[in-house]
C-alpha cells in the first residue's frame, strides 16, 4: 500500500521536467577545447587539379599554340595559310577562269578546267 | 565570431561540411551537442570534471570518425551518445574498482546565486534527484536519463546502448521504481504534498 510521503509517478515525471527544463550546460573553455581539436583534425579537401595543360611560358605565340592544341599544330596552320596566301598571288589558270566565269565574261561551259597535258610534253 | 546553434541544418550536414574541409561545420556542431553531452555525461558521473574529460573525448572521436561518416546508416547524435556513454562507463568502472562512492561526487548546486523561493524548491528537488540517480545501477541510470530527461525514445536508446527494445524498457521501469524507493519519505520536503 503506497504511503503518503512515498513518491509517485507523477511527483518523479515532475522532477524529470524540472531537469529538462534546466539550460544544458556551458562552459566557453570546455568549447574552445573541442573547437581546437576539430582544427587540429580538419580533413583537407581533395586538390582540384586542372586538365588543361598550362603552358610554362606566357605570350601571345605560346597561348595560340597552347589552344590550336600545340607547336605543330599551329606549324601547320602556318603552312596553310602561307599556301592561302601563294594561291591568291599566283592565280593559277584554272582558278582564274573560274573566277571569271562568275562575272560571266567566259561562259563556264568554254573554260578547259581540266587542260590537256599535251601543251607540257616536250617533242622528241 | 557568432556562433549560431538555431539552423534548418541537420547534424549529418553539418558533419559532412566539416569532412569537407569546412570548420564552419564544426563550430555548428560543438555549440548545438557539447552542451547536451556535458550535461548527460554529470548525470551520468556526478563529476563535472570528469564529464568535461568525457564530452571533450566524444567529440575528438567525432571529428577524426568524420571523414569515414555514411549517411543514413546512423544519427550523429545518436552515435555520439553511444559513444559518451560508453565512456562514462569505462569511468565508472574504474570508479568502482577503486571503490569511490557515487554519492559523495553528486553534483553540487550552483553556488553564490541569490535565487528566490521556487528557485531553491527546484534546486533542492534537482539535488534530490540526481542523488538518487547516482545511486542507481549504471545501466539503469543511463536509460532513465536517455529516456526522462535527454528525451530520446526507446529504440533511440536501444541504439545508443546496444541492446533490445525490451531491455530498454525493463531497465526504464526497474530504474524508476528505484527511484521512487530513494526519494520516498521526502515527498512532503520536496513539495510534493497534497495541497502544495
Amino acid at each position: 500500500m503506497q504511503k503518503e510521503t512515498d513518491m509517485r509517478d507523477q511527483d518523479l515525471d515532475d522532477l524529470f521536467a524540472i531537469a529538462r527544463a534546466q539550460a544544458p550546460s556551458d562552459d566557453v573553455d570546455l568549447m574552445a577545447r573541442v573547437l581546437a581539436d576539430a582544427d587540429q583534425n580538419l580533413p583537407q579537401p581533395f586538390a582540384f587539379r586542372s586538365s588543361v595543360a598550362v603552358p610554362s611560358k606566357t605570350g601571345f605565340w605560346a597561348t595560340v599554340a597552347a589552344i590550336v592544341g600545340g607547336k605543330g599544330a599551329l606549324a601547320g596552320l602556318g603552312t596553310a595559310t602561307v599556301a592561302g596566301l601563294m594561291l591568291g598571288f599566283t592565280q593559277p589558270t584554272s582558278v582564274t577562269a573560274l573566277t571569271e566565269s562568275f562575272f560571266a565574261q567566259t561562259p563556264l561551259d568554254q573554260v578547259e578546267l581540266l587542260p590537256g597535258i599535251d601543251a607540257i610534253l616536250t617533242k622528241g | 565570431m557568432a556562433f549560431d546553434a538555431d539552423s534548418d541544418v541537420s547534424d549529418e550536414a553539418l558533419l559532412v561540411l566539416y569532412a569537407n574541409g569546412d570548420a564552419a561545420g564544426a563550430r555548428m556542431l560543438t555549440v548545438r551537442l557539447v552542451p547536451r553531452i556535458l550535461g548527460y555525461a554529470t548525470r551520468l558521473l556526478g563529476d563535472r570534471a570528469e564529464a568535461e574529460d568525457v564530452t571533450q573525448e566524444a567529440m575528438l572521436r567525432l571529428w577524426r570518425v568524420a571523414p569515414d561518416w555514411r549517411q543514413g546508416e546512423a544519427r550523429v547524435t545518436t552515435w555520439l551518445y553511444r559513444v559518451a556513454t560508453n565512456l562514462c562507463a569505462d569511468r565508472l568502472r574504474v570508479r568502482q574498482r577503486r571503490k569511490l562512492s557515487a554519492l559523495d561526487d553528486a553534483p553540487d548546486v550552483e553556488s553564490g546565486v541569490p535565487a528566490a523561493e521556487d528557485v531553491l524548491i527546484d534546486a533542492d528537488r534537482m539535488i534530490a534527484l540526481n542523488t538518487a540517480l547516482a545511486a542507481l545501477p549504471d545501466r539503469q541510470r543511463e536509460a532513465v536519463v536517455l529516456r526522462h530527461i535527454e528525451g530520446f525514445t526507446n529504440p533511440e536508446i536501444a541504439a545508443v546502448m546496444d541492446i533490445g527494445i525490451e531491455a530498454v524498457e525493463s531497465l526504464i521501469a526497474r530504474g524508476k521504481r528505484s527511484l521512487c524507493a530513494s526519494l520516498s519519505g521526502r515527498r512532503e520536503d520536496l513539495g510534493y504534498a497534497e495541497g502544495n
